[in-house]
């Protein structure tokens, strides 16, 4: 409390030195002005301080944001499509609602008010005020303050603070995937500033504070309130940030819609035979499912089955030169479900790689990867899958994060040892849901 | 020429100009970018020329590089593109089954990924860790696990955080199957101590430490086991061996005694025989 009532002393002075010196004579406005002024130090000396009470915010045209104080910035001029489920209904988002901050009750004429908008610096993006009076921005240690003059009843709705978030900019304003060579974030890579891509876009979040001086009581009421994104608006606004940003190098540019807040669910949990990480490879705890999961558990049902099958009939599996390959006897393992964009861009080329639609899963043979057991265990599910029906979804090999190509699944020459150099190569399965 | 170009256009759209070699290595080939682009199109993309074309795309690109030879003898990522482009002739013969010509353009690939990684050690610019990933299938063992060990030091080349444990795995693996028992536990330490400094140590990648430490003590034991049955053999032979040449010393004693025996008693008939005349 003390660095922001510090806050109010020095815009005070500044107020006396900028009367002061703009004006030639001492006008009667100033002499009350001045009374005014030193009334407030006397006050802000002795007077109680009454406990924090809460401002009335809207802070966004959905009912389920709004009710969390929540928010997302949407840039201007920018067509963004919300709905991203394949069977969701699409729709354009609507502009920017600006943030409306109402003090919970009247003030009496006499009294003064003063409101300060604080955000980390780390979050900081600029605000565009639309309220009536103006506020000055002052940078502190790891803070930066809005705050307005100390207003008057002759300041017009000065009980309520308008302003709309300009857009943290996402940085550098095209997609190249920011994990280097050597593990760290590669030059000009990796997405957002503050992003840390193990857990999440950073939570953005706006203290309001008015403080209310009432001069015949003697007394500060001090309102604050705080308009912060909560996790669901955290990942829309991951999608916004990606929607439309230029891809590095050769591909389309970010064209997946953002998720209506109801498309983002808890993470369920996975099939019991499967290894390894939850669905989703976030940290929020939420997820976008638009069929992985159940995906996951056909896939790994169909290879415990196909396992099984093998074992108990004493059926052979061969190599290409119809030499009996053993099966390992182990697990699949989940590397990957649900990708935040973030998370994405961190890892991936792929800027509207399906992961991010919750619609893909990648799959590990619980096997060193260099090792024959891994490429057996790749022929084993693939010819498992292959020789299905009902599973309807696309799976390719991938190493590295490219898929393999057709010709790598024929032939026999990196290394030779009768398994399709493909399955040698892979290092996961990568199964998604078939989009139009 | 034009037929040529044509087959550029084909093969490799315009697009590519933002480095296709960059996008699929994050690496860059300075100073023969354009073939290096034209190399891992074949490579990574599904290739729609019949094989006339493919073979004269790839006769222009064996020149080509050929050709920068003196230019960048000492640069690691040339001698990654020429091994490439040889793991690509490789293919190009396999689909008409020249088995040969596979066999020798693959030594030549594993040589020329040898000599990358070799001066690699020591020259810019470095191989990124997705290079040594597309280099290790297919290499001798012991290259192999330097391509494996590398990629890890050069923190993998992965879409997420499993790959990086499975290639600790992998390492340790590699190690352990050439019998290097105490680089493999050195390795399982590493990545133990690894987990531990990411706040992982209790993550689903414990169990992925927990076989790979088993899977080294299983080697060992069955090493060790081996080792000594082999010592046992060598044991028993030596016995065996040991017992025939005392056989067969007594036995030739034996045949020298007789003959003397005999040779003795032909003596004693023949001076009996000349007394009695």
């Amino acid at each position: 409390m003390s660095s922001r009532y510090n806050n109010q002393w020095i815009i005070l002075w500044n107020e006396v030195l900028r009367r002061f010196s703009n004006t030639e004579f001492i006008d009667k406005a100033c002499i009350v002005w001045l009374y005014n002024a030193m009334l407030l130090m006397c006050v802000m000396f002795s007077a109680p301080v009454y406990a924090k009470q809460p401002l009335t915010i809207l802070s966004s045209d959905n009912a389920e944001s709004r009710a969390n104080n929540s928010f997302i910035f949407i840039p201007e001029n920018k067509k963004i499509l919300q709905g991203i489920k394949r069977d969701a209904g699409k729709k354009y988002l609507k502009p920017q609602v600006p943030f409306v901050v109402d003090l919970p009750v009247s003030v009496k004429d006499t009294a003064l008010v003063q409101w300060h908008i604080i955000t980390s610096k780390l979050d900081y993006g600029e605000i565009n005020v639309l309220s009536d009076f103006h506020m000055e921005k002052v940078k502190s240690d790891g803070e930066v303050i809005w705050s307005s003059e100390i207003l008057r009843n002759d300041t017009a709705d000065r009980t309520r603070l308008v302003f709309k978030p300009q857009p943290l900019a996402h940085y550098p304003g095209i997609y190249k995937r920011g994990r280097g060579t050597d593990g760290k974030r590669r030059n000009k890579g990796g997405g957002t500033v503050a992003i840390d891509f193990r857990k999440f876009n950073p939570r953005i979040s706006y203290y309001i504070e008015a403080v209310v001086t009432d001069l015949e009581k003697q007394a500060l009421i001090q309102y604050t309130g705080k308009i912060a994104m909560d996790n669901k608006d955290m990942i829309r606004q991951e999608y916004i940030n990606h929607y439309n940003i230029n891809r590095y190098g050769r591909g389309e540019n970010g064209n997946i819609p953002v998720p209506k807040r109801d498309e983002i669910t808890k993470t369920p949990s996975v099939n019991i035979h499967l290894l390894g990480n939850s669905l989703s490879e976030s940290s929020y705890g939420l997820m976008i499912d638009d069929g992985v999961a159940s995906i996951a558990g056909l896939v790994v049902d169909l290879y415990e089955q196909t396992k099984n099958k093998y074992k108990k009939s004493k059926k052979k599996f061969f190599d290409l030169n119809k030499r009996e390959l053993k099966i390992p006897d182990t697990k699949l393992w989940l590397s990957g479900g649900w990708r935040n964009p973030e998370r994405n861009e961190w890892f991936s080329n792929a800027l509207n790689g399906i992961h991010q639609r919750g619609g893909a899963i990648d799959l590990v043979a619980n096997v060193p990867h260099s090792d024959k057991r891994s490429a057996i265990i790749y022929w084993f599910l693939w010819n498992a899958l292959e020789n299905q029906n009902y599973i309807k979804a696309f799976w390719q090999l991938e190493a590295h994060g490219r898929a393999m190509t057709t010709k790598e699944y024929t032939e026999d020459i990196e290394p030779v040892n009768g398994i399709p150099d493909a399955f040698d190569k892979a290092d996961h399965i990568h199964i998604n849901i078939k989009y139009d | 020429m034009a037929r040529l170009l044509l087959v550029f256009v084909f093969l490799f759209p315009c697009y590519a100009a933002a480095s296709v070699f960059e996008d699929a290595y994050s690496m860059s080939a300075r100073g023969f970018t354009r073939e290096a682009n034209r190399v891992a199109f074949y490579a990574k993309e599904e290739v729609r020329l019949d094989k006339e074309q493919q073979d004269k795309e790839l006769s222009y690109l064996t020149v080509k590089l050929a050709g920068f030879e003196t230019g960048q003898v000492n640069n690691p990522v040339y001698w990654f593109v020429r091994g490439l482009h040889a793991r690509n002739m490789a293919s190009f013969y396999q689909q008409s089954a020249q088995k040969d010509r596979v066999a020798e353009n693959i030594e030549a690939k594993n040589k020329y990924y040898q000599t990358a990684m070799e001066l690699d050690k020591s020259a810019q610019p470095h191989l990124s860790a997705t290079a040594y990933a597309v280099m290790k299938p297919g290499l001798p063992d012991e290259l192999k696990q330097y391509a494996i060990e590398t990629e890890l030091n050069r923190g993998g080349s992965g879409e997420n955080e499993s790959y990086y444990w499975y290639l600790h795995w992998s390492n340790i693996n590699a190690l352990s199957q050439q019998k290097r028992f105490d680089e493999a536990q050195r390795a399982v330490d590493r990545m133990q101590k690894e987990l531990r400094d990411k706040g992982l140590e209790d993550s689903a990648y414990l169990s992925l430490l927990k076989k790979a430490e088993a899977e080294v003590v299983e080697n060992k034991t069955r090493d060790q086991t081996k080792n000594k049955a082999s010592r046992l053999q060598k044991h028993d032979d030596e016995k065996t061996s040991g017992f025939i040449a005392e056989y067969i010393f007594y036995l030739v004693w034996f045949a020298m005694f007789l003959a003397a025996v005999v040779v003795i008693f032909i003596y004693y008939l023949y001076e009996k025989k000349r007394k009695e005349k």
